[in-house]
């Protein structure tokens, strides 16, 4: 059984760690939702319950940001887009002191790893409880 | 749990983090936070959404004008026919056209007289902007058929007073009326202009409001990639 205190624990360190690593714009996500969360009176949170929700959340807003499916948007826009050529990709131009500078979203990451690590870490946690 | 999974687990977290610590390229770092850049991804996903369902819900035609390279921008502008778009058919009639990142001229900017020059109020920017044919510059609010916005963001009350601001500043409040289309997105609205308003948003709870904004002619799409 994860007791109260090991799940603060673990919840505190993921945080961190997420921070410290670049992500901290999922522990943002998962706050913001957890914010949303306290307008529900019934849900009690204890340290446990954080812990599924927030590993739970992480995983979505990460599904949510990796770039899993890049090809399935190219071949759908060729499916229903007639052009005379088909696209071959999709490009964000960006603003850079006035050159013309662009970015694949291509190469966007993909966070499968991060995600199924995340997804292994969770389903221990529920067998714990 | 022992304390040695405890150990366990953290070791797990760390070394899979580290593993992606340098996921964001270089080449990007200063000029656009990847989270904006993912959610240009979102914006492509719902794109794609949208010609599919133009295409196979309300019978039109969709053609990309303009190249091989679909190429959104950072951030919004007036109508630039240099960037492809897309021309949408109904059998040989230009029902509309399909532009992404672009600003409209707002309702309040009609009301003021539309003066020549435009204050920072005047117009905003939408993701996806469905527009009736041949438009340039910003176009008028009582030009844009279809509105779309795209959220790959969890959902606050804030997006939600948002989205009621750009709504405003879209149309006024009306009886339901036809819209210009016969199912997709929707075959009536409660607004003038007939405009169809639209979140698209990666977050479930985005259902939570969906009632309250369809009061004021705004569809609430729960949409993931």
């Amino acid at each position: 059984m994860v007791t109260p205190q090991q799940a603060k624990e673990i919840r505190e360190f993921l945080t961190i760690e997420l921070n410290n690593n670049g992500f901290g714009d999922i522990v943002t996500e998962v706050s913001t939702r957890l914010e949303e969360e306290y307008e529900d009176d019934n849900i009690e949170m204890t340290p446990r319950y954080l812990l599924d929700f927030f590993l739970k959340e992480s995983i979505e807003v990460l599904e949510n940001l990796s770039n899993s499916n890049f090809e399935e948007i190219i071949n759908r826009l060729n499916q229903f887009v007639q052009s005379e050529n088909s696209i071959n990709t999709i490009n964000v131009e960006l603003l850079n002191a006035g050159e013309q500078d662009y970015y694949d979203l291509r190469e966007l990451p993909n966070y499968n790893e991060i995600i199924l690590t995340f997804r292994e870490i969770l389903q221990e946690v529920r067998k714990e409880n | 749990m022992t304390a040695a999974d405890i150990i366990r687990i953290k070791g797990q977290i760390t070394t899979i983090l580290q593993a992606h610590i340098g996921v964001s390229p270089a080449r990007i770092q200063g000029l656009l936070p990847l989270k904006s850049l993912q959610g240009k991804l979102y914006e492509a996903h719902v794109l794609a959404t949208i010609c599919e369902r133009l295409v196979t819900q309300e019978r039109l035609r969709v053609s990309l004008v303009g190249g091989r390279i679909l190429t959104l921008r950072q951030k919004g502008g007036q109508i630039n026919r240099a960037y492809p778009y897309f021309q949408v058919w109904n059998g040989t009639t230009l029902f509309g056209e399909l532009f992404t990142d672009i600003y409209f001229a707002t309702l309040s900017y009609q009301m003021r007289g539309a003066p020549a020059r435009k204050m920072n109020g005047d117009y905003h920017e939408l993701d996806i902007a469905l527009l009736k044919p041949n438009q340039a510059g910003y176009p008028q609010h009582t030009e844009v058929m279809l509105a779309v916005e795209c959220k790959n963001t969890s959902i606050k009350k804030s997006i939600i007073r948002e989205l009621l601001g750009y709504r405003r500043e879209l149309s006024f409040l009306q009886g339901a009326r036809p819209t210009n289309f016969s199912v997709w997105p929707t075959n009536l609205t409660l607004s003038i202009p007939n405009s169809v308003h639209m979140l698209y948003c990666s977050d479930n709870r985005i259902g939570r409001y969906t009632v309250n904004c369809l009061q004021f002619g705004i569809i609430l799409q729960y949409h993931r990639m």
